[in-house]
């Protein structure tokens, strides 16, 4: 008998604007008004606007932008304290009500992938199930979303972004092509700006398209294995597994690098080690994020499987010294003067910051 | 080398060498014990990169008889297993034998164990002390000393001098502080000591203190001190414990501790450390452990903790004496919990300087101790 490959149908719900969604929704008096997340308790030209409304950001305000720039653009503008509880509570809630409707993978706290094909087989119409889903939000708990549809999790994505906020977006390959190819690589999902501008000076390539049609071997030299997997994500091709187990966020983010002859100078290896934690603390600082465990990654043989070693701390941190610290203690532990063909750092056990500890040398 | 030991005795002595003996190390000598005998009965010594032991047994001690040498020698036996062996060994004593090439026996009653052992030759010798700064210290105020500071030393590498308690003395008053940089401990005691001996900065990795306090006796006998610009010494009549410095400025840290203060309440200690337990309860995995105390002139303090995934708790106790203004503050729930551990006094004292600076945790009945915690602030 013939078996037909069933097609997959993937949403993706995109919260619009959570944090500042959050606040409108449990108090109505911000409702329809630019409500802007940040700024200092104290001083009231201090601090930086963390998230706003759809009705600040229509007046220019951005996130990161300093609160006494957001007050010069928008003077009406409401300034609220972040409240890390209230969004966490809000994100459980939600994604509690995306599991009803189909295996959930919960992306970051304002983002889910929903897979809806056991829904279409049973008769669904997807835009039925995306509108369902975005108007429960809206009429029980005020909160905005925007919805991608899509055979995969890139088409899912991607379409989620046309349309903010409030938007649904269904996509066929075909279509995702004809929308996204003529856009700079920078739109792409997982495309940074240093990728783009890599990809424009090594290869020339400036729109998605471009990316798209380039030989499988150039992409390889340039970006390896990332390479392929973005050019496929050009093309509107990528996994269409959605996994209910994965936790919120990632767990753990690293920086490795395999070096040409085996290094084993405790000063250069360490000197590297420095490095990566600068770029990771970076990294941890814009998601409000602190770590607690620090691990090695190595290879002690070219061709060998890597190893690792980890140091869990007693306060999450993402104070780079910190980091460094545990790092090179695990390395003259485990590693001294051993010669690697692989070094790595990774952070992982991750915590909102909800809490900052005041240390004494903030005081002396 | 040839002799005969009191199993006990022997048992006992290898207990306390053994906190010395590295688990780890690039030195595998030094997962040994070593044991050699002398005219006064005979000395084990273990020692790791940090701390040092040597424990010596008499001949005999009131008449009772703890060793018989037969043939004097040396020799480098792997703690491990003569930990063990000599634990189960069946009769009052043991008998050690050793020949030229290193090989041990050990007998007592029936059994006897055939151990490959090390040239005593080999094993690194402890430092020679040259014994200027002499100070003493009844046994049972050290180990208070130690227990009520140790737990406030840094647990990272950030700052390793902060790994490390601060002592200082001055006339007959040693100070001992320990940090980690979010709460601090500071206990004073007298001593006896030279008028004219004084010295500061002289910071001990703590570590080293918590394993000094695992074998020091728990009564009034006197521990004899001895500080050099590298090692300190600690001596009984049986031990000599030496411990690396760690190198280096400690902070000045009397900065930090505010000398006036807006707030000040006194608290059963016991009901106060009972409710902050119950709002850690609900804190994950420890982690997160903050919880919000606020104090009311209406004599409540009113003490709550959330915790996103799990929920939320609030509890209240009573405040013994109150003076200045409210206050609401937010703190690492096991800083204080491991201050109020180590308090016997019935009440204590806190002294609030605001939401955002650190406050003084003090017994009322002593002023020899001082504890202070940095608050956390909070964006919830």
């Amino acid at each position: 008998m013939l078996t037909v490959k069933k097609s997959k149908v993937i949403a993706l719900v995109d919260i619009n604007s959570m944090f500042a969604s959050c606040h409108q929704s449990i108090d109505p008096s911000l409702r329809g008004k630019p409500v802007i997340v940040g700024g200092s308790m104290t001083d009231k030209r201090k601090g930086l606007v963390i998230a706003a409304s759809y009705e600040a950001k229509a007046k220019g305000i951005k996130t990161t932008m300093s609160a006494y720039e957001a007050r010069k653009l928008c003077p009406e503008a409401i300034f609220v304290q972040r409240n890390h509880t209230l969004y966490s509570e809000f994100s459980a809630k939600i994604m509690e009500f995306f599991r009803l409707v189909g295996p959930t993978e919960v992306a970051s706290i304002d983002e889910a992938y929903v897979d809806l094909t056991n829904r279409i087989q049973n008769g669904d119409d997807p835009m039925v199930i995306a509108r369902y889903i975005q108007r429960t939000l809206y009429q029980k708990i005020h909160i905005p979303c925007s919805i991608g549809l899509g055979e995969n999790r890139i088409i899912a994505k991607m379409s989620s972004e046309v349309k903010k906020p409030l938007g649904i977006t269904w996509f066929t390959r075909q279509q995702f092509q004809a929308f996204f190819h003529p856009k700079p690589t920078v739109v792409l999902h997982g495309c940074g700006e240093a990728t783009a501008e890599k990809l424009r000076e090594k290869l020339g390539i400036e729109t998605i398209g471009d990316l798209a049609q380039i030989d499988f071997h150039s992409i390889r030299l340039v970006l390896g294995k990332r390479g392929e997997w973005l050019r496929l994500a050009a093309q509107g091709i990528s996994s269409d597994t959605v996994n209910p187990d994965r936790e919120k966020g990632g767990k753990t983010i690293g920086r490795e690098t395999t070096f040409p002859n085996p290094v084993s100078n405790p000063e250069q290896i360490l000197a590297v080690a420095k490095k990566m934690a600068e770029r990771l603390v970076n990294h941890l600082k814009e998601k409000q994020r602190k770590a607690r465990t620090v691990s090695l990654v190595y290879k002690l043989e070219r061709l060998g499987r890597s190893h690792s070693k980890s140091k869990t701390l007693p306060l999450p941190t993402n104070d780079p010294n910190e980091i460094i610290a545990a790092a090179s203690a695990l390395y003259s532990e485990h590693l001294w003067e051993t010669p690697l063909h692989l070094f790595g750092l990774r952070l992982s056990n991750f915590e909102e910051e909800i809490f900052e500890q005041i240390t004494m040398d903030e005081i002396l | 080398m040839h002799l005969q030991i009191h199993r006990d005795q022997m048992t006992h002595a290898i207990n306390d060498v053994s906190k010395a003996v590295s688990s780890r190390t690039t030195i595998p000598i030094l997962t040994g014990i070593k044991i050699s005998s002398h005219s006064e009965g005979i000395t084990l010594t273990a020692s790791d990169s940090d701390i040092s032991i040597e424990y010596t047994i008499p001949l005999e001690e009131d008449g009772n008889l703890f060793v018989d040498i037969k043939q004097h020698g040396s020799i480098v036996l792997p703690a491990r297993y003569l930990n063990d062996i000599i634990r189960k060994l069946p009769s009052e004593f043991v008998e050690l034998h050793v020949n030229d090439r290193f090989l041990s026996t050990i007998r007592s009653g029936r059994s006897e164990f055939n151990l490959n052992g090390l040239d005593a030759e080999d094993f690194p010798r402890l430092p020679q002390i040259e014994e200027e700064k002499v100070f003493s210290i009844q046994s049972d105020i050290l180990k208070m000393m130690i227990k009520q500071t140790a737990f406030a030393v840094s647990t990272t590498e950030t700052r390793p001098i902060l790994t490390g308690i601060m002592w200082a003395l001055e006339g007959d008053q040693l100070q001992f502080v320990a940090t980690d940089s979010h709460r601090l401990a500071k206990r004073q005691a007298t001593v006896e000591a030279l008028p004219e001996l004084a010295f500061e900065n002289i910071i001990i990795p703590g570590k080293s203190l918590l394993e000094l306090n695992k074998i020091l006796p728990d009564n009034d006998s006197l521990i004899d001190i001895v500080v050099t610009d590298n090692q300190i010494l600690f001596k009984t009549d049986r031990i000599l414990f030496y411990s690396r410095l760690l190198n280096g400025t400690y902070p000045d840290v009397n900065r930090i501790i505010p000398s006036q203060s807006k707030t000040n309440i006194i608290l059963n200690t016991k009901e106060f450390l009972h409710a902050i337990e119950r709002a850690s309860l609900l804190a994950k995995d420890g982690k997160n452990n903050v919880v919000k105390c606020s104090v009311d002139l209406g004599g409540v303090m009113e003490i709550s903790s959330t915790s996103p995934e799990v929920g939320k708790v609030t509890d209240e106790i009573e405040i013994k004496s109150i003076e200045g203004e409210e206050l609401k503050i937010s703190f690492n729930a096991k800083y204080m919990l491991d201050t109020l551990r180590v308090m016997d006094s019935e009440e204590v004292q806190i002294s609030f300087t605001g939401a955002m600076s650190p406050f003084i945790i003090q017994p009322t009945d002593a002023e020899q101790m001082l504890y202070l915690i940095l608050p956390v602030r909070t964006y919830q």
